[in-house]
């Protein structure tokens, strides 16, 4: 975690005085689709920063701000016993954006970006492929992708295999504030 | 024509040449497509031949060409690489496809294509990998769930990544800005270090890269068109001189380097890997224009140029004609420096190079020996005796009849026991090594013939005899055994598993086989039975040589291995001394005007490939090695296949059958075929590929399937049909039974009914009121008595016309009605009250004939009427009933009644129209309610 506040903290403050830095709120959601049951949960917490001209880019989620889940005990189970939340509180994603895009023309531009995921205490690297739509003074940021969940150290044990999916899939929805 | 043609080719080779030259043979792509623009070439993993161009991929398997590509493509493909499953396809713009068996479709993946050109694609089996390089994003892999990324972040030499190769040891070698990086993953890390660190080195852009496997070396060309090996396990790299400029014309396999020199007079420039020795060759046709697009050598010795103007070209690199101006050449034999040629007019010594020095003039060679100890070459004449000559003084030595020759006529000149032995047109002599007659063999000495044609030594010390019409000695001591009588033998050789094999001009070949003999006929597979000579492979393997190329049999096994002509001259025509292999694994082969120089092998390891395009029945694709199971309407086979053969495709044969249909094989050289309309059953397909008569059966497909028959032809179905016809009969003819019975009844009811109308109305009280009735009305009224009589006789006429009818209108029935009231208010006058509420609607709705008329009678019958009390009968309709009711006053006196009349018409209604009269007496009041029809029932007869 602390190296992931010295990453935010290093793209805020290094570098040029008038570097393009963009601030994302936005929301995450998942949807766990398995055989017996479909679990989605969904944050409004979701935390970023790009840096557009170094192209470099780290995002942050709690995860304990998510909410939804068929019941209570469901959630409980997701803190608890899946992605024990009180060790790992967040998910952080960054690294840097492989493709160019002019940010101050408006337009669609397809967007990936390599980074390091790291989800439950496991550091991975991932390519993303991202939409970021450019109209005005608005940025829009959306992503979609998938997590394999024994990737990341995750177990899910055979009991309830057949209600969590291998394959989480993620959507990401942000708003770029350019301050 | 063709004389005129043929006349000149030999006059253009007659002029002693010096060249040495490879034939490359054209391939009419610009046949089928025009206006194409190559870039490519490829050739691995895959029996197919790949060219890329500007408009799409093309695959080629030596007959026809396929072509597939991106929807509205203008993009280049920029690489290709087959893992022996499917064809990855990289392109300028980052997007990648795949072609595997019919389908070209990009390769989806959730990480999205990259966005710059893909420099080149690869895959590692030892973790299942597929990557890719671009030019300015760096390195890309796959590892089945993921995408990742490689790049100078991660201590890649740059971005731009020129081209990739990956080697046996699953490692991968980029060249970037920076000279060659390894790339490789291990325990899901990347691995990345430059390869040769030497700061001269590592400034070198390779522009293109090959890996050689049997060798470790890879082969780069730099930008400036530098051309260095680098040795993988000794991380070293060392620099080729080409006095030339290299681009794209560069190529490495089967232990050499290929390059073209497009300016050059002899374009081909080989590199020996292991004797580091450069060979010059013309490429024959080529000689003005070779604008190099690719050059690649495939896994069968062939060399594919993709020429601008000239198309797709290929080569079979290891055979070199070398144009000698000798149009009989009669004998050759070779040294470590050149051939020595024996020909109708002299000896002549070639090497390698091309370089002809003729060393004897006005001689007709026929035979060559070579004493590679003594360094002195024996050469026996057709009619001027035996010439040895030192090859290092050229000191020669003639031996005719005049010296101790026993004939001047040499067929065949060999060694044995270390003592040489000729074989001549007066028996056998032999010499000791340096030229001294021993002793000869003559008829006198037991030989059955004294024309010997050849004489063969083999590995265990026997000597082998080959006669003129008296068959195939063998020298036992000192004397002769005939093996094979009265045959002429010309050529004999030793091959494994203990065989000799020989060739008779008039049987063909033949062997040996212990102590029986057998013969090698067309019928084995062999292409020609007009052998102008055989000798044997170092692996013991035969060749024989005939008019239409050469075969390679497998002595042990007997099977044919090769069969072929890889030269594009049609007949061959060689003399029977006219072929000899050295210590260099070549082989030389004279034929008019020529000698071939061909590798031990060519051609040997090829076999011709079988690919089964498509077999379907109908849209269903049957499977190999299991019976598919079709419905009856898949009863078309198409069959779709592809040989390939690409040393000699005018060669391949395909031979099917489809059993049981056809129990004998069928022959043709294009396996597309349709079998339309096949009867239910099951059946199986076999297809075989061969080389002219030689087929492989190790190399066939075989697909079994059963069509079913229809459903309508099965028991089952026949069963089912039959019971259901059987209980739909007995259900209509029980319907028709019981139909007739209601019919019948009905029948019977009306006739009762009838029968209690007509007693009713003849009833005497009937009639005994009625002439009461008109008894009166005669006395007051005579008019009225006459229109009573009239009533009544229209009632009784009415009462004949309508018995007979089931149903009749409404308003029918009330004007019958009406004739009765008419009799019955004469009687009655002002006591009988009758009420109508019968509303418009009376010719649409029916009731049974004289019903009403029953009602009133009965009404009349059974209440008092008087004028105290007169009877009011009110007749209505209400909804679809007929309703005629009363005030009951019953009288004290019944009348008789049969009780018949309303039963009767209650049946009556029940079977006419299913619905009941409803009779009511209650509160004083009897109604009876007569169900009305809205249309009259079908049953009327």
């Amino acid at each position: 975690m602390i190296r992931f506040y010295i990453i935010i903290i290093c793209i805020l403050f290094s570098g040029e005085l008038f570097a393009q830095k963009w601030q994302i709120k936005g929301n995450v959601s998942f949807i766990s689709d398995a055989p017996l049951e479909m679990i989605s949960a969904e944050s409004k917490k979701l935390n970023g920063l790009i840096d557009v001209e170094k192209s470099t880019f780290a995002f942050t989620i709690p995860l304990k701000s998510f909410e939804g889940f068929n019941s209570a005990l469901q959630k409980e189970h997701f803190h608890e016993n899946y992605m024990e939340s009180g060790t790992f509180p967040n998910i952080t994603y960054a690294g840097k954006l492989l493709d160019k895009f002019p940010s101050g023309v408006d337009g669609v531009y397809e967007v990936r970006s390599k980074g390091f995921f790291t989800i439950h205490g496991v550091k991975k690297e991932r390519i993303l492929k991202n939409t970021i739509r450019v109209k005005g003074n608005k940025i829009f940021l959306e992503s979609q992708f998938t997590i394999l969940l024994n990737e990341y150290n995750i177990v899910i044990p055979k009991i309830v295999n057949k209600k969590i999916a291998e394959e989480i899939k993620v959507f990401v929805t942000g708003e770029a504030f350019i301050p | 024509m063709r004389l005129v043609l043929s006349f000149l080719f030999i006059c253009i080779f007659l002029v002693p040449g010096q060249t040495q030259y490879l034939t490359p043979v054209h391939h009419d792509i610009q046949l089928q497509f025009t206006n194409l623009d190559y870039t490519g070439l490829y050739r691995s993993n895959d029996p197919f031949l790949y060219i890329s161009t500007k408009k799409g991929l093309i695959r080629y398997d030596g007959k026809n060409f396929i072509q597939k590509s991106r929807k509205n493509d203008s993009q280049e493909i920029s690489s290709l690489f087959h893992d022996g499953k499917k064809m990855w396809v990289g392109y300028e713009d980052g997007a990648i496809y795949t072609w595997q068996n019919q389908s070209f479709l990009p390769w989806n993946i959730e990480e999205g294509w990259p966005k710059s050109k893909i420099s080149a694609t690869g895959h590692l089996q030892k973790n299942n990998t597929f990557w890719m390089s671009t030019y300015g994003e760096g390195f890309y892999y796959h590892d089945g769930s993921h995408l990742y990324n490689i790049n100078e972040e991660d201590g890649l030499g740059g971005n731009d990544i020129y081209c990739a190769v990956s080697d046996r040891n699953q490692q991968i070698y980029a060249a970037t800005d920076k000279g060659l990086y390894v790339l490789k993953t291990e325990n899901e890390t990347k691995v990345v270090f430059p390869l040769v660190t030497e700061p001269a080195i590592s400034e070198l852009i390779f522009t293109k890269l090959l890996y050689d496997v049997s060798t470790a070396n890879i082969l780069g060309v730099t930008y400036d068109g530098e051309v260095w090996l680098v040795h993988i396990p000794d991380k070293t790299a060392k620099k080729l001189d080409f006095p030339f400029s290299v681009r794209t014309g560069i190529t490495i396999g089967k232990g050499k380097i290929y390059v073209i020199d497009e300016k050059g007079e002899k374009p081909l420039w080989t590199y020996d890997l292991s004797t580091k020795k450069t060979e010059k060759f013309t490429l024959k046709g080529l000689e003005n224009d070779v604008s190099m697009i690719d050059l690649i050598i495939d896994h069968d010795g062939i060399l594919w140029l993709l020429c601008k103007n000239n198309g797709l070209l290929s080569v079979q690199s290891d055979l070199i004609i070398y144009d000698v101006g000798l149009s009989n050449i009669q004998a050759i034999t070779t040294t470590e420096a050149g051939i020595y040629i024996g020909d109708e007019t002299g000896l002549y010594f070639l090497n390698h190079d091309g370089k002809q020095t003729p060393l004897l003039k006005n001689e007709n060679i026929i035979s060559l020996w070579l004493d590679e100890e003594k360094n002195i070459l024996w050469a026996g004449t057709y009619g001027k005796g035996l010439i040895i000559m030192d090859l290092l003084t050229q000191k020669q030595t003639g031996i005719t009849e005049k010296k101790g020759l026993v004939n001047n006529n040499i067929f065949s000149i060999t060694s044995y026991k270390n003592e040489v032995w000729i074989a001549t047109l007066a028996g056998i002599q032999v010499f000791d090594r340096t030229g001294k007659p021993q002793r000869t063999f003559t008829t006198k000495d037991g030989l059955p013939t004294d024309y010997i044609y050849t004489l063969y030594a083999d590995r265990n010390h026997n000597l082998w005899i080959g006669t003129e019409g008296k068959g195939l000695l063998q020298l036992a001591g000192d004397r002769f055994i005939t093996l094979i009588p009265k045959e002429s033998i010309i050529s004999i050789t030793e091959g494994k598993g203990n065989k000799i094999w020989f060739v008779s001009p008039e049987k063909g070949l033949g062997y040996r086989d212990g102590k029986a003999t057998a013969w090698y006929t067309k019928s084995l597979g062999l292409t020609s039975d007009k052998i102008s000579g055989i000798c044997t492979e170092p692996d013991g393997t035969l060749l024989v040589f005939h008019e239409f190329g050469y075969d390679k049999i497998d002595p042990v096994t007997l099977e044919i291995l090769y069969s072929g002509n890889p030269t594009s001259f049609s007949k061959w025509k060689q003399n029977i001394n006219s072929f000899s292999k050295n210590n260099n694994s070549n082989y030389y082969l004279g034929i008019p005007g020529h000698v071939i120089r061909f590798k031990r092998g060519t051609g040997t390891n090829v076999k011709p490939k079988l690919i089964a395009n498509y077999v379907r029945c109908g849209n269903i694709y049957l499977k190999k090695d299991t019976i598919n199971i079709l419905s009856h309407d898949h009863h078309n086979l198409n069959v779709d296949f592809s040989g390939i053969y690409f040393p000699d495709p005018t060669h391949l044969q395909f031979r099917y059958k489809l059993e049981p249909v056809e129990s004998d094989w069928r022959y043709t050289r294009d396996p597309s075929l349709l079998y339309t309309e096949l009867q239910p059953g099951t059946y199986t397909f076999t297809m075989e590929i061969g080389l002219a008569n030689a087929f492989f059966p190790k190399e066939a497909y075989t697909f079994s399937f059963t069509i079913n028959p229809p459903f309508y032809t099965t028991w089952w179905f026949i069963l089912l049909i039959v019971t259901l016809l059987l209980v739909a009969g007995y259900v209509i003819i029980k319907y028709r039974i019981q139909q007739k019975k209601r019919i019948s009844d009905i029948e019977n009811e009306k006739v009762k009914m009838q029968l209690d109308t007509l007693k009713s109305q003849i009833n005497p009280h009937f009639l005994f009121n009625s002439f009461n009735t008109l008894i009166g009305t005669i006395e007051e009224n005579k008019q009225d008595a006459i229109t009573y009589v009239e009533k009544l006789s229209d009632f009784y006429r009415n009462m004949l016309e309508y018995r007979d009818k089931n149903l009749i209108s409404l308003a029918e029935e009330l004007k019958i009605h009406d004739d009765y009231l008419f009799l019955l208010k004469q009687r009655f006058g002002k006591n009988l009250i009758i009420q109508f509420k019968t509303g418009n609607n009376t010719q649409g709705v029916y009731v049974i004939p004289l019903t009403l008329q029953l009602l009133t009678e009965n009404a009349v019958k059974h209440n008092v009427i008087s004028n105290a009390n007169p009877l009011v009968i009110s007749i209505s309709v209400e909804d679809d009933y007929l309703v005629v009711s009363n005030p009951v006053r019953s009288k004290i006196t019944k009348e008789k009644s049969t009780h018949f009349g309303l039963q009767s018409l209650s049946k009556r209604y029940k079977d006419l129209t299913n619905r009941e009269i409803q009779i009511l007496d209650k509160e004083n009041i009897f109604s009876v309610s007569i169900p009305l029809q809205t249309y009259d029932t079908h049953i009327d007869h």
